[in-house]
């Protein structure tokens, strides 16, 4: 219970946490065209992931180098990719290993406290490059083009990823798991009690089961203890029967207890 | 009798049709070969200084030599200023195709100052095959022979540089959508960003250092130590709440109002808190660095269209060769430049 609730704790987001943040694309464009890597300035929240792709012309094999020392990438080759994840706030710059001056860029690792600016929607900017060719500038709020009268834009609002969600359906399965164990604990202590009970009445629930003992009984013998175990069994709390089975089992527990 | 008559009369008739089809066709070669000495020059049409493939010109349409066509290309990730010159008063540029270019339009109403947008900038670039590039389509109006058009791409300017000032912005925040500025196309938003600009004084300040950094290349000691102003003027630039505000309304209109203004001034109020001098600094250098070191010459790139007079042997009777357009995509290392050279006066579009 104690590791279930401290997992529960743990894994539970807050309002800054990631688990896994977003991704962005950076571009090897190599020394044909500086300064190497588009965008060559890449701000960034902490947990994001960088994916430095290789689409130099013509085709060339590049190696990143942080000139802080913080990360340093295998040699990618052309059509290849190789993505790092920033886990602190910091900057840092880096460069080409073999040619420095020549390509360079900058990644600047924010903390989520800091709201960066999001991409814009594909219909939204489509609506505002329609205003601009027809020779106006576009409203202070962009109306996209709707059947239904009256309808506003959705104007971006930056949302979290899926993560909280996922953290939702963890409790959810960790609840499930709670309530599963929970509900066979009940069951084996309520076994135990059960079986405490009928030991308190003096009952062998072994020798009642065991056929090999009737045979050897004679038929009257058997008839008595058949009798003396109805009627033990009736003082069990547990224990329910039909109402002329009741009458008629005390008939004859009568005749058996005389 | 009657019939005689009738034959002749429709024979006459037969004969004035011939004739007068006759004296139409005879005459086309005539009016052919008039138009054809109506334009006794042909265009030339010559680079100079441009050290890489991704900033290029190419000569597009010359079959009428009075109004040739010709294209810029930009695939550097820097603004160019466009200076323009000519040697008539009656020599225009205008662009190539004003009702659906729409990059090109927008970058004449700034005129007589013409700029060059670069590469992930605006939603409109093309691809080579090789690179993605911004490109200018332009098309200009000769007169007669021996007339010459001069345009010299610089991208240490004020206004390119404060354009590229406003790129790095747009990066900085977060920004890493290409084309996302889309608001530069915006009718009058150039000269607005410019006007408005000019009462941010770190914003201006942070050109100017900007400016000499970019002059500085290759000297890195000069250059780091005009990065550091330039971040010192970029930290005070959106720290302070009165230039935070003209900040905000320059990134919000330079996108389009794509992005919403309560979006952008957090944005902006936001990244307060975040530690953007040292990063900054060292952007500023290593890229200014590594552009400079490959696009930046001594002399800056060119581009010149010229009417070159086609040789008359009946008229003028000298053994002179005939010459033809040839469009030159390699830099030539002298540059003939009229010394009467005048500033086009490009007429702004409707």
């Amino acid at each position: 219970m104690a590791l279930v609730f401290s997992l529960y704790i743990a894994l539970y987001p807050t309002s800054n946490a990631h688990a896994q943040g977003a991704s962005f694309t950076v571009q090897i464009t190599g020394m044909a065209q500086p300064p190497g890597f588009t965008p060559a300035l890449l701000t960034l929240h902490v947990y994001d992931t960088v994916v430095f792709v290789n689409h130099a012309m013509p085709a060339t094999t590049y190696a990143i180098t942080a000139i802080d020392g913080s990360f340093s990438s295998p040699a990618i080759a052309s059509g290849d990719q190789w993505s790092m994840t920033f886990v602190n706030v910091g900057t840092h710059e880096y460069h080409e290993s073999s040619s420095p001056q020549h390509m360079a860029g900058e990644l600047v690792i924010v903390s989520d406290a800091v709201s960066l600016l999001p991409a814009p929607q594909p219909d939204v900017m489509a609506t505002a490059i329609t205003d601009i060719r027809a020779g106006n500038s576009p409203p202070d709020v962009i109306t996209l083009p709707s059947t239904t009268a009256g309808a506003k834009i959705k104007h971006i609002q930056p949302t979290q990823s899926g993560v909280q969600l996922s953290f939702l359906v963890l409790a959810l399965g960790l609840f499930l798991i709670l309530l599963m164990q929970t509900g066979v604990a009940f069951a084996i202590a309520l076994y135990f009690r059960r079986r405490s009970k009928s030991r308190d009445l003096g009952v062998d629930f072994q020798a009642l089961e065991q056929p090999n003992s009737l045979e050897s009984v004679g038929a009257d013998d058997h008839a008595k203890h058949e009798g003396k175990t109805r009627s033990i069994l009736k003082k069990l709390p547990f224990f329910h029967s039909s109402q002329g089975d009741d009458e008629e089992q005390e008939d004859d527990d009568e005749d058996y207890d005389e | 009798m009657m019939k005689i008559m009738m034959n002749k009369h429709n024979w006459t008739r037969f004969a004035s049709f011939v004739w007068a089809i006759a004296i139409v066709i005879g005459s086309l070669p005539a009016s052919l070969t008039t138009h054809a000495t109506t334009l006794p020059y042909n265009v030339t049409f010559t680079l100079n200084n441009f050290r890489l493939p991704i900033l290029s010109a190419t000569l597009d349409d010359v079959s009428d030599p009075s109004h040739p066509t010709f294209t810029l290309q930009n695939g550097a990730p820097l603004w160019y200023s466009i200076a323009v010159q000519s040697t008539t008063d009656t020599t225009q540029l205008t662009p190539a195709d004003s009702a659906t270019d729409l990059v090109s339009t927008t970058f004449f109403t700034t005129a007589p100052l013409l700029l060059l947008p670069p590469v992930h900038v605006l939603p409109f670039d093309q691809w080579n095959g090789s690179y993605h590039f911004a490109a200018l389509k332009l098309k200009t109006a000769f007169t007669g022979p021996n007339q010459q058009l001069h345009l010299e791409l610089t991208p240490i300017e004020p206004h390119a540089v404060a354009l590229d000032v406003v790129d790095m912005l747009v990066h900085l925040l977060g920004q890493n959508s290409d084309g996302a500025q889309v608001g530069l196309l915006a009718p009058g938003i150039l000269k607005n960003i410019f006007d408005s600009t000019t009462s941010m004084p770190d914003f201006t300040a942070l050109v100017d250092n900007y400016t000499q950094v970019l002059q500085s290349v290759p000297d890195s000691a000069q250059m780091l130590a005009y990065a550091y102003t330039c971040a010192t003027n970029l930290v005070a630039l959106l720290t302070n709440p009165t230039e935070q505000a003209g900040v905000i309304d320059l990134l919000w209109r330079v996108q389009g109002k794509v992005i919403p203004r309560s979006i952008v001034s957090r944005g902006v109020s936001s990244f307060a808190q975040a530690e953007f001098g040292l990063a900054s600094e060292a952007f500023i250098k290593d890229q200014a660095l590594a552009v400079g070191l490959a696009l930046f010459g001594q002399n800056n790139p060119v581009v010149q269209l010229a009417t070159v007079s086609i040789s008359q042997p009946t008229r003028t009777p000298s053994p002179s060769p005939t010459t033809t357009i040839t469009p030159s995509p390699t830099p030539d290392p002298v540059v003939n430049i009229h010394p009467t050279l005048t500033p086009v006066q490009t007429p702004i579009p409707k």
